[in-house]
């Protein structure tokens, strides 16, 4: 077991060679993807630009050598059983990328991302519910089976616009934190600097205008990481809190659609783009109900001002699972 | 190209209501399980029996499962009417 100066000189360099490798080898990706042909309309902007997709191999690089570099100087298995998890959520999203693949597919294959988890037994036998914990030895093994595919499609099924999964990421990747700090191990606080550098790098990229996407391997390796680490950190109810915006996003799709589908899939599509590329919300009966469905019921919004207030919600909620904490914090101590 | 101020009139505190909505939901849910579906094996007859922890581990999962299946439909009533009152709002 290294010591706290060794952990944190780790931990300082892997964040950093993970926001670099994002910085350094993205650029260079964006030119191979354009070159290959691997790029999709940007359909909310003037003239509808090609935008190179997917960004989600060099997500993952950079996540796995800033990673590998914490296993090194920790030797912590933990970290080899949360790779695992986000590089078979990478695999299943580069297949959705490359091939149509039908709804069942993502929540369906990402149960295999969980397996990790459970093989390495991660988790703590004792769910932490913020007013107390539960002695669940049996019953965490469903809970990680369910908790990656619903992370993992959660921050998949947000990602509608320029920069919005991985911004959303980064955000509600604080509260996380905090959790951990207080209330985790030191080694899975390690793992989430890296993660976050990782995610800051490629936000540089994907954010409003996008110059690349993340595609699914992007975001669903997001989701199940995340997911992973609130598993790890025991703040599994902080991360669900941080999320509502995603997590209401899901919701109100599901009850309305009524079925597990893609998107391309759909005949009616949730808002209207108007000629001056605002967007305007479906007065479509039978559209599908989403978050930016909602946020549009206000009145027309541009591509940019949708992101914000995304931004917004995700601060909000981010807010609430701070608050949890507190809580947590007051309850445990007291 | 942005058309900043469209929609700027915006009023954003009802999707938070609906989020701080969710919260108190989960927050109920928390408080459900610590106080009422974690005490159940404290009336396990046999702490040491693995067939009785089994048992009562299936009846606590049942309650999880029952509490998460009330907690969707509140949320698609609150949807429902959330829904409602905004439409109606706006033909106002």
């Amino acid at each position: 077991m290294p010591n706290f100066e060794e952990l944190v000189i780790g931990t300082v360099i892997a964040s950093i060679i993970a926001f670099l490798i994002n910085l350094i080898l993205m650029p260079s990706f964006i030119k191979f993807l354009k070159l290959k042909g691997k790029v999709v309309n940007d359909n909310h902007k003037p003239n509808k630009p090609k935008v190179p997709r997917p960004g989600g191999p060099i997500l993952l690089l950079s996540i796995v050598i800033g990673e590998l570099i914490l296993y090194f100087v920790t030797g912590n298995l933990e970290i080899i059983s949360i790779l695992l998890t986000t590089t078979i959520a990478f695999i299943i999203g580069i297949i959705d990328d490359f091939r149509i693949m039908p709804g069942w597919f993502k929540p369906g294959a990402l149960i295999l991302a969980s397996i990790p988890l459970i093989i390495f037994h991660i988790y703590d036998n004792e769910l932490n519910v913020i007013f107390g914990s539960v002695f669940i030895p049996i019953l965490y093994i469903p809970l990680i089976l369910i908790s990656i595919p619903l992370a993992g499609n959660t921050v998949n099924s947000i990602d509608v616009f320029n920069g919005v999964a991985t911004g959303f990421m980064i955000i509600t990747m604080f509260p996380i934190i905090i959790s951990t700090f207080l209330f985790g191990d030191l080694e899975i606080l390690m793992i989430e600097i890296p993660f976050l550098a990782a995610l800051l790098g490629f936000y540089m990229f994907h954010k409003y205008p996008s110059k690349i996407f993340p595609g699914d391997s992007g975001t669903l390796l997001m989701g199940a990481m995340y997911g992973a680490l609130a598993i790890a950190s025991k703040s599994e109810i902080i991360a669900i809190i941080a999320l509502l915006p995603a997590i209401m996003n899901s919701f109100l799709f599901l009850s309305s659609v009524r079925k597990i589908v893609e998107h391309r899939e759909l005949k009616s599509r949730p808002t209207i783009l108007n000629e001056d590329f605002t967007l305007q919300a479906s007065k479509d009966k039978n559209a599908p109900i989403t978050l930016v469905r909602l946020i549009l019921l206000d009145g027309k919004l541009s591509e940019r001002e949708i992101v914000m207030k995304i931004y917004k919600l995700a601060t909000f909620s981010s807010s609430l699972a701070l608050i949890t904490i507190l809580l947590q914090f007051i309850i445990s101590s007291g | 190209m942005d058309r900043v101020g469209v929609g700027k009139e915006m009023n954003f505190l009802d999707l938070k209501f609906f989020i701080l909505f969710m919260w108190v939901l989960v927050m109920t849910a928390c408080i459900f399980i610590i106080f009422v579906i974690a005490p159940i094996s404290k009336f396990q007859i046999d702490q040491n029996d693995s067939l009785s922890f089994l048992k009562t581990s299936f009846i606590q999962a049942t309650l999880a499962v029952i509490i998460v299946g009330i907690l969707i439909i509140v949320l698609n009533k609150f949807k429902k009417i959330y829904l409602l009152k905004k439409l109606s709002s706006k033909k106002g």
